[in-house]
C-alpha cells in the first residue's frame, strides 16, 4: 500500500479545512470560522480505507494575495517553465517574506499527488482567482477544482465552469462541505480518479470502503433503535393497589424518556457527532423539548392515527395499564393481538381491563403503541439527519418536527412486530441473555434499515 | 501465574472482545491508555478494538481466566468422561445382572445405546434449529464441561461467568457452538469408550464369561441378520463376527469367544471410532470457520469505539505559522495631495450597481490606479467593495498602497448584507486601522462630498 498525499487548495475561506471535516468525518479538525485566514499552518491528517488505500490530506493556508504572487511569478523569477518559475520562487527569499503564507501552499503543491481546489462557488470569478488558478496550474500537478456552496441560491456555477475550462482544467467536482449530497464523497473520489489513473483502484478501494463504512455505521443505528424499542416494549411496572396511578405513570414516562435519550446520544456517538459539543446543545432529547413531546396528548394521537389505530383511543396513549393476575402474565395475549394486528391488541386490553376490574387482579403499567412509534420515528429521524450532516456544518442540527410520513410504513411493521417483547418483562434489561431477544431485535433492525435510508 | 494468553487464538480474543462489552454495559470503563495503545499498535480497524479489548482484558483479569480454563479444561473434560464410562458401565451392569451370563445384544444396546441417542441428537442439531435457538442443542456435555470450567471455585477471576456467557454468545454467533461444544462432547465420548474398551478386554481377558442371546418375541433369523449386520464395519478391522453356529447356540454360549469380540468391535467401531471421527468432523469445521469469530463492526458498540479511535487519529503540523513574516507597502512618492476626491469600486460583482468607476482587481488595473493617485494624490478616497467576500491580503495590499497617496480613505463594503463590522475587525487586525468604515452607501457620498464645503 502506497500513501496517496493531497493537497487542499483555494482561497481564502472557501471552505478547505470544512471539506477535510467532512471527508474525515472529524469535527474537531483544524479551526473552521468565518474570519478569513484561520488556518495559517499546513495541516496533515490521513484518511484510511481499510487495507486497500491510504490518503493523506495537507489543509493548507488560503491563497490570499495571488495577483501579487503571480506578478512576481512572472517578472521577478527566471526559469524556463512555470514549474522552475514555481521552484525558483520558493527557493528565493520572498517565500520566506512577503508570500510566505502562499508558499507554504506551493510547496505542498509540488510534493503532492493531486490538489482539490476548493472553491467559494458564491464569489464572482474575479482576476485574484484566474491569478490564483495560474499559480496552480503553474506546479504541474493534477487540480481537480472542487466548486463549494453549490446549494447557496447566491452560487456562480456556471460562471466557474467556464472560468475554470477557459483555464484548461475540465474534470470539475461540486461538493457541499457544509450540507454534502448524499454520495458525494464517492464522486469527489470517482473525478479524482480521472485525473490519477495511476491510483484508479486504490481510489476505487476507498470507494467500497465509504460505501462499507456507511452500511455499517446504518446497521449499527438499526440495531441500536430496535433494542431500544424492545427494551421500552418489555417496561412493565406493577401498579400496587392503592397507589397513585398517576405517580407511577410519571415514574414510567421518566424512565421511558431516560433510554430514548440514552439512545440518542449513542446516535451520535456513532456518528462522530459530540454532545457536549456547544454547537449541537439545542438538541430536542437535552433541551427538555422531548419530555414534552414524547407524552404529549397531541403529539401521542397523532402518532397513534399514523399507526393506524384510528382517533377515537382513550386519553392515555403514553403509559397504559395493562393486566396480570395472579403473576401470570397475560403478555401472550398481548403478542398475539400484536400478531393481528393492532387493532386486536387495543380492544384485548380494554377487555382485559374489565377482567381486572372484575377480578381485582394487580394492574401493571407499560408504554403503549403510539408512544413506541413516537419513539421509533424521533430516533430513525436523527439518524437520518446525523447522517446527512457534514461534520462541517457550525449551525444547530434542527429536527424536522413536522411529520415525514415516507417511513410510517417501516415503523408500523416495527411496532408490530415488536409485540411479543411485551410479555417478556426480563428483556428489559440493556441485554438480555435470551437468544429470543436477540434475534427480535436482528428482526426488528431488519424492519427499521429502510427508515434509515438517506435519499439522494 | 502463567504467561497470559496468546493472542493467536482468535476464540479468546473474540471471547473477551465481548465479555469486555458486556461488562461495559454497565458503564464505560476508562480506556484512554489502552485506546492510545491500541491505535499506536494496530493498523486497522478491528485490530485496534481487539487490541484495546485484550488490554482492558488485561486489567480486568480476563486473561487470568482463561489461561486458568487451559488448565483446568483437560481435568474437567477428563472427570466428564469418567463420569460418562462410569454411567454406561453402571446401566451396563444393571441390564446384565451381574452374572457370568451375558446377554451379548442386550450388553450392546445398553453399552452404545446412549451414546447413539445423544450423537444423534447433536447431528440434528446441526440441520435444526432448537426452539430456544441455542444452536448447541445437541453438545449437552461441551455445554456442561464450560459451564463447569467457569464456576470451578479454584482461582476463579471476578468475571468469570460474563467470560463463560461471552464465549457462548460468541460461538452461537459464530455458528460455531454445535462443532466447538460437539467437538468437546465428543472428545469426553471418546476418552469414556477408551476406559470402556479397557475395561472390557480386561474382564474378558481375565474372568470367563458365558456370552449368548436369549429373546422371547423376536426370531432368531432376526437377530442373526442384527449380528451380521454389525458384526460387518468392526470385521474390515480384523475383529471376529460369531459364526452361524455360535448363533444358532442360543443362551449356552458355546462360543463366548466370538461374541465378546464382537462386543468390543462394535464398542471400538461404532462408539470410541464414531466419536472419534466426529470429533475430527468438528475440528475442521472449526479450523474452517475460526475466521467467522472476528467482532462485527455493524454493532452500536463498535461504531462508537471506532468514530472515538477516529477522532483521536493524529493532526500533524506541517509548515508552522511564522508570525514574523511582515507585510510591506511598495513605496511610492506622491506628488502634492490635492483637494480633488476619488471613489472606486474594487472587485465587485457584476451585478452590483457601483455608479463610480470600477476595477476587477487584475494587476495591470491596479497599477494604472495608483499610478493615476501619485500623480494627483485625493484629499479624500472612497473604496467600495463586496461586503460578503472574505478580505484577503491581496485587498489589504491594495487599501495600503491607495490609502498611502490620499489624505483620508474610508472603505465601503456593498451587498446585500452589510457586514461592516466583519471588515471593522479585518481592518485592525491587518494594520488598516486608519482607514474608515461606511455601511451606508450615501452616507459615504457624503462624506466624499463634505471635503468641498470646508475648504478654502
Amino acid at each position: 500500500m502506497t500513501r496517496m498525499k493531497i493537497a487542499v487548495v483555494g482561497h481564502t475561506n472557501a471552505g478547505k479545512t470544512s471539506l477535510l471535516r467532512t471527508l474525515a468525518r472529524r469535527r474537531d479538525f483544524g479551526e473552521v470560522s468565518e474570519r478569513p485566514g484561520t488556518t495559517r499552518h499546513v495541516e496533515a491528517i490521513e484518511l484510511r480505507a481499510g487495507e486497500a488505500a491510504e490518503i493523506r490530506f495537507l489543509d493548507t493556508p488560503g491563497l490570499e494575495d495571488s495577483v501579487a504572487l503571480w506578478h512576481h511569478l512572472q517578472h521577478a523569477v527566471a526559469g524556463d517553465d512555470r514549474p522552475a518559475r514555481v521552484r525558483a520562487f520558493l527557493a528565493g527569499p520572498e517565500a520566506r517574506a512577503a508570500f510566505e503564507q502562499e508558499a507554504k501552499v506551493l510547496r505542498q503543491m509540488v510534493d503532492a499527488d493531486a490538489a482539490f481546489y476548493v472553491i467559494d462557488s458564491r464569489e464572482p470569478v474575479l482576476p485574484k482567482h484566474r491569478a490564483e488558478i495560474e499559480i496552480l496550474n503553474g506546479c504541474a500537478r493534477p487540480l481537480m477544482p472542487v466548486l463549494n456552496f453549490v446549494r447557496d441560491p447566491t452560487s456562480r456555477a456556471e460562471a466557474w465552469h467556464q472560468a475554470l475550462a477557459a483555464a484548461g482544467l475540465h474534470a470539475q467536482t461540486r461538493f457541499d462541505a457544509v450540507a454534502p449530497f448524499v454520495g458525494a464523497e464517492q464522486q469527489l473520489y470517482q473525478d479524482l480518479a480521472t485525473l490519477l489513473p495511476a491510483r484508479r483502484v486504490q481510489l476505487q478501494a476507498v470507494g467500497v470502503f465509504l460505501e462499507q463504512e456507511r452500511g455499517q455505521r446504518r446497521e449499527a443505528d438499526a440495531r441500536l433503535i430496535a433494542a431500544t424499542l424492545v427494551r421500552l416494549a418489555a417496561l412493565r411496572r406493577e401498579l400496587p393497589e392503592g397507589a397513585d396511578p398517576a405517580a407511577a405513570e410519571r415514574e414510567l414516562q421518566q424512565l421511558a424518556l431516560k433510554r430514548v435519550r440514552d439512545a440518542a446520544d449513542a446516535l451520535l456517538d456513532i456518528h462522530g457527532f459530540r454532545y457536549d459539543d456547544l454547537l449541537l446543545k439545542q438538541l430536542p432529547w437535552q433541551d427538555g423539548r422531548w419530555d414534552r413531546d414524547l407524552f404529549h396528548p397531541d403529539a401521542l394521537l397523532a402518532a397513534g392515527r399514523r399507526l393506524g389505530l384510528g382517533a377515537a383511543i382513550g386519553a392515555s396513549l403514553g403509559v397504559v395499564a395493562d393486566l396480570a393476575v395472579g403473576g401470570l402474565s397475560l403478555g401472550a395475549g398481548a403478542a398475539l393481538g400484536g400478531a393481528l394486528g393492532s387493532f386486536a391488541s387495543q380492544g384485548w386490553r380494554q377487555i382485559g381491563t374489565k377482567i381486572a376490574n372484575q377480578l381485582k387482579g394487580v394492574r401493571e403499567l407499560t408504554l403503549g403503541n403510539p408512544l413506541l412509534f413516537l419513539a421509533a420515528a424521533q430516533l430513525t429521524s436523527l439518524a437520518r439527519a446525523l447522517e446527512r450532516r457534514g461534520h462541517a456544518a457550525l449551525q444547530t442540527l434542527v429536527q424536522d418536527a413536522e411529520v415525514d410520513a415516507a417511513h410510517d410504513a417501516a415503523l408500523q411493521r416495527a411496532v408490530q412486530a415488536i409485540q411479543p417483547a411485551r410479555s417478556r418483562p426480563e428483556w428489559e434489561k440493556r441485554s438480555s441473555e435470551d437468544e429470543r431477544c436477540r434475534e427480535l431485535v436482528a428482526a426488528m433492525a431488519r424492519l427499521l434499515e429502510p427508515a434509515l435510508r438517506v435519499d439522494p | 501465574m502463567t504467561a497470559p494468553l496468546p493472542s493467536s487464538s482468535p476464540l479468546a480474543a473474540a471471547a473477551i472482545w465481548r465479555a469486555v462489552e458486556l461488562i461495559e454495559e454497565d458503564g464505560p470503563l476508562d480506556d484512554t491508555a489502552a485506546l492510545r495503545q491500541a491505535i499506536a499498535a494496530k493498523p486497522d480497524d478491528r485490530g485496534r478494538l481487539l487490541e484495546r479489548a485484550r488490554l482492558l482484558g488485561q486489567r480486568l483479569g480476563l486473561d487470568r481466566e482463561w489461561a486458568r480454563w487451559r488448565r483446568l479444561g483437560g481435568w474437567v473434560l477428563l472427570g466428564l468422561a469418567l463420569a460418562v464410562a462410569a454411567a454406561s458401565w453402571l446401566l451396563a451392569q444393571g441390564l446384565l445382572g451381574g452374572g457370568r451370563q451375558i446377554n451379548a445384544v442386550a450388553a450392546f444396546l445398553s453399552l452404545l445405546g446412549l451414546h447413539a441417542l445423544s450423537w444423534l441428537v447433536w447431528l440434528c442439531s446441526l440441520f435444526i434449529r432448537w426452539g430456544s435457538g441455542a444452536g448447541s442443542g445437541g453438545a449437552l456435555l461441551g455445554r456442561l464441561a464450560l459451564r463447569l470450567t467457569a464456576r470451578l471455585p479454584l482461582d476463579r477471576g471476578p468475571h468469570a461467568l460474563q467470560l463463560a456467557r461471552a464465549t457462548r454468545e460468541v460461538l452461537v454467533r459464530a455458528r460455531l457452538a454445535p462443532w466447538v461444544f460437539g467437538g468437546i462432547s465428543h472428545l469426553a465420548w471418546a476418552l469414556s469408550f477408551a476406559v470402556l474398551l479397557v475395561g472390557l478386554l480386561l474382564g474378558f481377558a481375565l474372568r470367563a464369561y458365558s456370552l449368548g442371546w436369549e429373546t422371547t418375541i423376536l426370531a432368531p433369523d432376526t437377530l442373526a441378520g442384527f449380528v451380521h449386520a454389525s458384526g460387518r464395519l468392526p470385521a474390515l478391522l480384523g475383529f471376529p463376527v460369531p459364526d452361524d453356529r455360535a448363533l444358532l447356540a442360543g443362551a449356552n454360549g458355546a462360543e463366548p469367544r466370538a461374541w465378546a469380540w464382537w462386543l468390543i468391535g462394535s464398542v471400538a467401531v461404532y462408539g470410541l471410532g464414531l466419536r472419534l471421527l466426529s470429533a475430527a468432523c468438528c475440528a475442521l469445521a472449526w479450523r474452517r470457520g475460526a475466521r467467522r469469530l472476528l467482532p462485527d463492526l455493524a454493532t452500536p458498540y463498535a461504531r462508537r469505539l471506532l468514530a472515538r479511535i477516529a477522532a483521536l487519529a493524529p493532526v500533524q503540523v506541517l509548515d508552522e505559522e511564522r508570525p514574523d513574516a511582515t507585510p510591506q507597502a511598495a513605496a511610492r512618492t506622491p506628488a502634492s495631495p490635492t483637494d480633488g476626491t476619488r471613489s472606486i469600486g474594487f472587485e465587485l460583482p457584476p451585478e452590483l450597481d457601483w455608479p463610480g468607476p470600477s476595477i476587477a482587481g487584475s494587476q495591470a488595473e491596479r497599477e494604472a490606479f495608483l499610478q493615476s493617485l501619485a500623480a494627483a494624490p485625493p484629499r479624500r478616497l472612497l473604496i467600495a467593495c463586496n461586503a460578503p467576500s472574505t478580505p484577503d491580503r491581496g485587498t489589504a495590499r491594495f487599501l495600503r498602497e491607495a490609502a498611502a497617496l490620499a489624505g483620508e480613505t474610508a472603505l465601503l463594503p456593498l451587498g446585500p448584507a452589510a457586514d461592516a463590522p466583519r471588515w471593522r475587525s479585518w481592518l485592525t487586525a491587518s494594520d488598516l486601522a486608519a482607514i474608515a468604515i461606511h455601511d451606508d452607501a450615501t452616507r459615504a457620498q457624503a462624506w466624499l462630498e463634505a471635503v468641498g464645503a470646508p475648504a478654502p
